[in-house]
C-alpha cells in the first residue's frame, strides 16, 4: 500500500515539473496559461498527499481558477490593443550568455541552498505541532489550521487582509481614467446566462458552508472567499453589471468589512485582554463573526482584482452616463 | 524516501524553473507567470517540510502560512498584472528593454 | 472483498476507461468540435461511474449527496463550457485553428 502511495507521488511530481516546464517554455503564452491552469489543479493534489486539504481547496479556486482568469484576461487586454504580439516567439535568455549565465547561477544558488537544507534538516525539528495541538482547547475550534489563522496568529491574518485591501486600492489607482471596454458589445449568451442563475445560489451556499464547517474541518475565511470570487468573475465574464465603482457604498462596506469586523473584534476584548486575544467561551464565535465579514471582504477583492486586469472597472463619468 | 520529501524536491526544481525562467525571459508577462511557479514550488516546499515525521502530528503553522501566502500571491498577482497593462497601454511595449521601446 | 466493494472497483475502473478513451479524443481528434465531443462525453459518464463507485465505499448519507453534488455540477458546468468553446471556434476560425503542435 505504500508503494502505491509512493509511486502516486512520483509520477504526480514528474508531471507537476513537466506542466511547469511545458507552461513556462510554451510558444504561446495562451497556451501557456492554460497549463498553468491544469498545473494549478494538479498542485491540488498534491496539496492533499501533504496532508493539507485547506490548501487544496482554496488552491483549486485560486491557483487554477481566479489567477488564470487574472492572466487570461490581461493577455486578451493585450492582445486587442496589439495584435498578437504578446504571445510572440519565446525569446532566447536576455542579452547574449552574460545576462543568461546569471540567471542560471542565480537558479543554481537558490536550489542548492533549498536542497541543502533538506538534505541537512528534514526530520530534523517538529517544527510548531505541538505547541498548537497542546493549546487547542484555548482557541475555541478544533480545526488547527483555523485556530492559526484566525486566534494564534491572527495578527498576520489580520495585517494579510490589510494587504488584499492595498492591492485592491493598487488596481483602482492604476485604471484610474482608463477607457472601459464596450460592455454592449459583448454577446450575452443564454446558456451562460442559466448556468450563471444556477450556478451562483450554489456557489454562496456552499461558500457558507466552507466558513461554517471551517471550525472542525477543512474551510474558512479565505476558501470561501475564494470560491465567492470565483462566482463574481463569473458573472463579469456572462456580462452581468456588478457594483464595482470604489466609490458606491456597497463596494466600500464589502471591501472594508472584513478590516473593520478584525479591528472591532480584536479592540472589543481588550478591556482585560491583550489586542485579539479571545475570551475562551466566545471565541469560537468572534472567529466565526471575523470569518463571515472577511469572507465577503476577499470575494469582493478577487472580484475586483480581476475587473481591473480585464478592464471591466467602470470609470466615473461612464457610471454616471448610463 | 517519503511522500513528503519527494514534494519538497518537486517544490524546489519547481521554484528553480520559476526562478530560471523569471530572470531570462524579457516578456514581463512571462516574468510574472514565472513568479507564480516561484510561489507555487516554494509554498510546496513549506507545507512538505509540516509533514516531515511519517506517522507525528502534522504542523498546522505553514499551513496557515501558505494558506494566507496563495491569497497574497493572487492579489500581488493582479496588481502587476495590471500595471503591466497601463504600461502596454502608455508605450506598447511588453519588455522593460530600453531599445525595444521606439 | 464484499460484494459491495468488488462492484466499486469494477465501476471505478470503467469510468477510468472512459477518462483514458476522453483523454486519447482529445490528443487525437482532428479539430475543436471532435475533441468536445470526445471530452465532454467520455469524460462525464467517465466521472459518473468513478462518483458511483466511490458512492459504493461510502457509508454516510451525507458524503454520498456530496458526491452526486459534484457529478450534478460537473455535468452542468462541462455542458456550458463545451457550448462556450464551440460557440467561440464557430465565430472565430482562428480558435479552430488552433492546435496541438507545440508543446
Amino acid at each position: 500500500m505504500m508503494l502505491d502511495g509512493l509511486s502516486f507521488d512520483l509520477v504526480l511530481s514528474i508531471a507537476l515539473i513537466a506542466l511547469a516546464t511545458a507552461a513556462l517554455r510554451a510558444r504561446d503564452l495562451f497556451k501557456g496559461i492554460v497549463i498553468f491552469m491544469l498545473f494549478g489543479l494538479l498542485v491540488a493534489i498534491a496539496w492533499v498527499r501533504v496532508h493539507a486539504p485547506d490548501l487544496a481547496l482554496a488552491e483549486a479556486a485560486i491557483g487554477s481558477g481566479i489567477t488564470g482568469a487574472l492572466f487570461l484576461g490581461a493577455l486578451s487586454r493585450i492582445e486587442r490593443k496589439k495584435q498578437r504580439a504578446a504571445s510572440g516567439r519565446l525569446e532566447n535568455p536576455v542579452g547574449g550568455s552574460t545576462a543568461g549565465a546569471w540567471a542560471v547561477l542565480l537558479t543554481l544558488v537558490l536550489t542548492g541552498q533549498l536542497a541543502l537544507a533538506v538534505w541537512r534538516g528534514w526530520g530534523y525539528s517538529d517544527g510548531l505541532a505541538g505547541d498548537v495541538l497542546s493549546r487547542m482547547d484555548e482557541s475555541g475550534v478544533s480545526n488547527p489550521v483555523t485556530a492559526v489563522i484566525l486566534n494564534f496568529r491572527a495578527y498576520d491574518t489580520l495585517l494579510e487582509i490589510g494587504v488584499l485591501l492595498l492591492a485592491v486600492l493598487g488596481v483602482y489607482v492604476v485604471g484610474e481614467g482608463q477607457t472601459v471596454r464596450d460592455r454592449r458589445s459583448t454577446r450575452r449568451s443564454e446558456v451562460l446566462e442559466t448556468f450563471v442563475h444556477l450556478l451562483t445560489p450554489a456557489v454562496v451556499l456552499t461558500a457558507g458552508y466552507l466558513v461554517w464547517v471551517g471550525y472542525k474541518e477543512p474551510g474558512g475565511a479565505f476558501q470561501a472567499g475564494a470560491l465567492l470570487g470565483g462566482a463574481g468573475v463569473v458573472l463579469l465574464l456572462s456580462g452581468r453589471e456588478l457594483p464595482l465603482h470604489s466609490a458606491r457604498a456597497v463596494v466600500r462596506i464589502a471591501l472594508g468589512g472584513g478590516l473593520l469586523a478584525f479591528l472591532l473584534a480584536g479592540l472589543a476584548v481588550m478591556q482585560d485582554r491583550a489586542f485579539l486575544e479571545y475570551p475562551r467561551a466566545s471565541a469560537k464565535y468572534i472567529m466565526l463573526m471575523i470569518e463571515l465579514a472577511c469572507t465577503v471582504s476577499i470575494g469582493a477583492v478577487l472580484t475586483i482584482l480581476f475587473a481591473g486586469c480585464a478592464n471591466l472597472l467602470a470609470t466615473p463619468s461612464e457610471e454616471e452616463g448610463s | 524516501m517519503s511522500t513528503s520529501l519527494i514534494y519538497a524536491i518537486t517544490g524546489i526544481a519547481i521554484a528553480g524553473l520559476g526562478l530560471f525562467h523569471f530572470l531570462s525571459q524579457r516578456n514581463i508577462l512571462r516574468k510574472i507567470l514565472a513568479g507564480n511557479f516561484i510561489g507555487t514550488g516554494i509554498f510546496l516546499f513549506l507545507v512538505s517540510s509540516a509533514d516531515r515525521q511519517a506517522d507525528g502530528p502534522i504542523d498546522p503553522v505553514p499551513h496557515a502560512l501558505v494558506l494566507t501566502g496563495i491569497v497574497v500571491a493572487v492579489s500581488a498577482t493582479a496588481l502587476l498584472l495590471s500595471l503591466l497593462c497601463r504600461y502596454h497601454d502608455e508605450t506598447g511595449s511588453l519588455t522593460l528593454d530600453e531599445e525595444d521601446d521606439e | 472483498m464484499s460484494i459491495l466493494s468488488a462492484l466499486s472497483y469494477l465501476l471505478i475502473a470503467c469510468g477510468l476507461f472512459f477518462f483514458t478513451a476522453g483523454t486519447v479524443g482529445l490528443l487525437r481528434f482532428p479539430d475543436v468540435f471532435c475533441r468536445l465531443h470526445a471530452l465532454t462525453k467520455a469524460d462525464n459518464l467517465g466521472l459518473g461511474l468513478i462518483v458511483f463507485g466511490a458512492m459504493l465505499r461510502q457509508s454516510e448519507l451525507t458524503v454520498i449527496l456530496k458526491l452526486v453534488l459534484i457529478w450534478l455540477l460537473v455535468l452542468i458546468a462541462s455542458a456550458t463550457t463545451c457550448y462556450l468553446v464551440a460557440e467561440s471556434a464557430r465565430r472565430n476560425p482562428e480558435v479552430k485553428e488552433r492546435r496541438n503542435d507545440d508543446a
